[in-house]
C-alpha cells in the first residue's frame, strides 16, 4: 500500500475521533455554564457521596472477583468436558446474556426481599456474582486452548483440581483480567439492579445518587452531578485503556465464536 | 502396566461427569436463584391476576391476558421499539462499516484507533445517558451550539415528541458503532485482497464494487452485527431513563423494555409488566437462536 493511501484514512479517522469525543466535551461546556450564581443547592446531591462511592466500588469489586472465578470454573467445564445437559445449559446462558436488564427488576426485588437481604450491600453484590456473560466469555477464552494440553496433564497424573488451578488458570490470566474489568465497569455503572434492590438513601450507589438528584432537585445541580459522573466514567475508561486488546477480542469471541476451534483449522 | 490409562481419550458423547457438574455448580446455583427463578416467576405471573398488595390470586384467561397488553401505551411502545430499531440498526451498521474500513487502512495505528472508538461501548449507560442529556440541553448543550453555528433554529431535542426517540437513537449509535467496527474490521483483516484487485482490473469501482464485491465477502460479520444490533435495540433502557426520565413526552420515547419498568416499578402492575416482559423475552430468544445458527453453521461450512 502506498504511503498516500494510508495518510488519508488517518486524517478521516482523526476527524471522526474528534466527533466521537465531542459528547465527552459536553461536560466541559457545563462546567462553564454552572459557574454562575445559581450553582446551589448542591448539598442534597453530594450528601453521603463518600458512602455511596464506597458501597459502589466495594460491591462491584466483590461481584467482579466472584463472577470471574465462577465464570472460569463453569467456562472450563463447558469448554473441555462433555457432560449431559451441557447444550441446555449453554443455550440458557446465551439467552440470558442478551436479556434486557429491566425485565428482571420486579422479580429481583422479590427474591432479595425473600432472602432477607433487600436494601443491603449483599443484594447489590450477590446477583452479579455469576453472570451468563462471564461464563460464555471464559468458555470462549478456554476454547482457544488445545484440548491436548488438558489430556497431557491428566496423563501426567494431575488431579482435576490441579488441572484447573495449575493449567487452566495460568493460561487464561489475560482474559480473566479483562473479564474482571468488564464486570467491574458493569457493576459501578449498573442501573437496573440497584434500582430494584435498594430503597431509600442509606445504601445508595453512585448511579442512584445521579438518578435521585436528577429527579428531586430542579434544576439539577450540574456541578455535583458531574463529579459523580466522573467517579463512574473515569475508572471505567482508565480500566478499559489498561487492557483494550484483551477486552475487545474477548468480547468478540464471546459474541460469536461458540464452537471449539478444531485443531489445524 | 497401566497401558489403558495412557491411551485415554475423552468420550465424544456427553455423559454423567461428576467433575464437570462440580465445576458448573457455583454458577448454576447462583444463576438459578438470581436469574432462572426470577424469570420463571415473571413468566408465571404474566398469567396470574395480581393485586398490588395481596399478591397473586388465580389465573387469567386468554382474553384477560390480551386485555392487559391492550392499551394505547403498549402499541406506542411497540411502534417505538420498531421505529428505534429502524434508525439505530442501519445507523450503527453504516457507522461501524465506515469506521472499520478506515481503521483497517490506517496502518500501524490500527489497534489504537479500534480501542479509541470502543470507549463508548464500555461506558455504562448511566453515564453515557447523562452525557447526551447535556449534549441535548436546550440552553447550553452542544447540539444547541452546533445548530446555532449552522444558523438554524434552536430545538429542544429530548422534549419534542417526534425528536426524542431519534435523538436517543443517535446517542445509541454513538455507543454501538465501535463494537460493530471491531466485529467487521476483524473479518476484513483476514479477507483475501485478490477479489478487490480483480474488480479493479475489470473496472468495477465505487458503489458497484462495494455492493457486489466487498459486502458479500463480509456477509457473516455483517449478519452477526445485524442480529446483535437488533437484540440491542430491544434492550435499551438506561439511555432512555437517563435522558427522558419517564419515557419521554407523552411516551414518545417509551420502548417495550422501558414499559416493563414503568408497569412494574412505577405503577406496581406486575401482571402487565410480566406480560410485556414475556413478549420481549420471546422476541429476543428468537434472535439469539438465529445468531447461534448463523455462527455455528458459519463455522461448519
Amino acid at each position: 500500500m502506498s504511503k498516500g493511501s494510508r495518510v488519508r484514512p488517518t486524517i478521516l479517522l482523526a476527524v471522526l475521533a474528534v466527533l466521537w469525543v465531542l459528547p465527552l466535551s459536553a461536560v466541559l461546556c457545563q462546567v462553564k455554564a454552572t459557574r454562575g450564581p445559581h450553582e446551589l443547592p448542591e448539598g442534597e446531591a453530594v450528601k453521603g457521596i463518600g458512602r455511596a462511592a464506597a458501597i459502589t466500588f466495594g460491591a462491584s469489586l466483590i461481584s467482579a472477583t466472584a463472577s470471574c472465578m465462577v465464570g472460569t470454573m463453569a467456562g472450563y467445564a463447558l469448554s473441555a468436558k462433555r457432560f449431559r445437559g451441557m447444550k441446555l445449559l449453554f443455550g440458557t446462558l446465551l439467552g440470558a446474556m442478551f436479556m434486557p436488564p429491566s425485565i428482571l427488576m420486579v422479580p429481583l426485588f422479590r427474591v432479595t426481599v425473600g432472602l432477607g437481604i433487600h436494601d443491603t450491600v449483599a443484594a447489590l453484590a450477590l446477583p452479579a456474582c455469576a453472570t451468563a456473560f462471564s461464563v460464555v466469555f471464559m468458555k470462549a477464552a478456554i476454547d482457544r486452548i488445545s484440548p491436548d494440553v488438558f489430556q497431557a496433564a491428566r496423563i501426567d497424573g494431575l488431579s482435576e483440581i490441579g488441572i484447573f488451578t495449575k493449567i487452566v488458570v495460568p493460561l487464561v490470566r489475560g482474559p480473566m483480567a479483562a473479564l474482571a474489568i468488564i464486570e467491574f465497569i458493569a457493576g459501578i455503572g449498573g442501573l437496573a439492579l440497584p434500582m430494584a434492590v435498594i430503597d431509600g438513601s442509606r445504601n445508595r450507589t453512585l448511579t442512584l445518587c445521579l438518578l435521585d438528584s436528577l429527579r428531586t432537585i430542579n434544576p439539577p445541580p450540574l456541578a455535583s452531578l458531574m463529579a459523580i459522573l466522573a467517579l463512574i466514567a473515569i475508572p471505567a475508561i482508565v480500566l478499559f485503556i489498561a487492557k483494550p486488546g484483551d477486552i475487545i477480542s474477548g468480547m468478540l469471541a464471546a459474541l460469536f465464536r461458540y464452537e471449539r476451534v478444531e485443531q489445524g483449522e | 502396566m497401566h497401558n489403558e490409562d495412557l491411551i485415554f481419550t475423552p468420550p465424544a458423547k456427553p455423559h454423567f461427569d461428576p467433575w464437570a457438574y462440580a465445576f458448573v455448580a457455583p454458577a448454576v446455583v447462583l444463576l438459578a436463584i438470581f436469574l432462572l427463578y426470577p424469570a420463571g416467576w415473571m413468566l408465571l405471573s404474566s398469567f396470574q391476576e395480581h393485586e398490588a398488595l395481596t399478591g397473586p390470586s388465580g389465573f387469567t384467561d386468554a382474553a384477560g391476558y390480551l386485555s392487559r397488553l391492550w392499551s394505547p401505551r403498549f402499541w406506542r411502545a411497540i411502534l417505538n421499539t420498531i421505529y428505534f430499531a429502524g434508525i439505530y440498526v442501519p445507523g450503527s451498521l453504516a457507522a461501524g462499516y465506515v469506521l472499520a474500513a478506515l481503521i483497517n487502512r490506517s496502518g500501524r495505528g490500527r489497534a489504537w484507533w479500534r480501542a479509541l472508538f470502543f470507549v463508548p461501548v464500555m461506558l455504562p449507560a448511566a453515564t453515557a445517558g447523562l452525557l447526551w442529556r447535556w449534549v441535548y440541553d436546550p440552553e447550553a448543550g452542544l447540539a444547541r451550539r452546533l445548530t446555532e453555528m449552522a444558523g438554524l433554529e434552536a430545538v429542544d431535542w429530548l422534549n419534542e415528541a417526534r425528536l426524542a426517540l431519534p435523538s436517543i437513537a443517535a446517542a445509541c449509535i454513538w455507543q454501538s458503532a465501535g463494537l460493530v467496527a471491531a466485529i467487521i474490521s476483524a473479518a476484513m483483516w483476514v479477507q483475501p485482497r485478490e477479489y478487490d484487485e480483480m474488480a479493479e482490473l475489470d473496472g468495477v469501482r465505487g458503489l458497484k464494487r462495494l455492493i457486489h464485491v466487498r459486502l458479500p465477502l463480509l456477509r457473516d460479520p455483517l449478519l452477526v452485527s445485524l442480529i446483535v444490533l437488533m437484540i440491542n435495540a430491544q434492550r435499551v433502557f438506561g439511555m432512555i431513563l437517563m435522558t427522558t426520565e419517564d419515557g419521554g413526552p407523552a411516551n414518545w420515547s417509551t420502548n417495550l423494555a422501558f414499559l416493563v419498568y414503568r408497569h412494574g416499578m412505577k405503577e406496581f402492575d406486575f401482571g402487565a409488566a410480566s406480560a410485556v416482559a414475556t413478549l420481549l423475552c420471546f422476541s429476543i430468544v428468537l434472535l439469539v437462536v438465529l445468531l447461534r445458527r448463523r455462527t455455528v453453521e458459519g463455522r461448519e461450512a
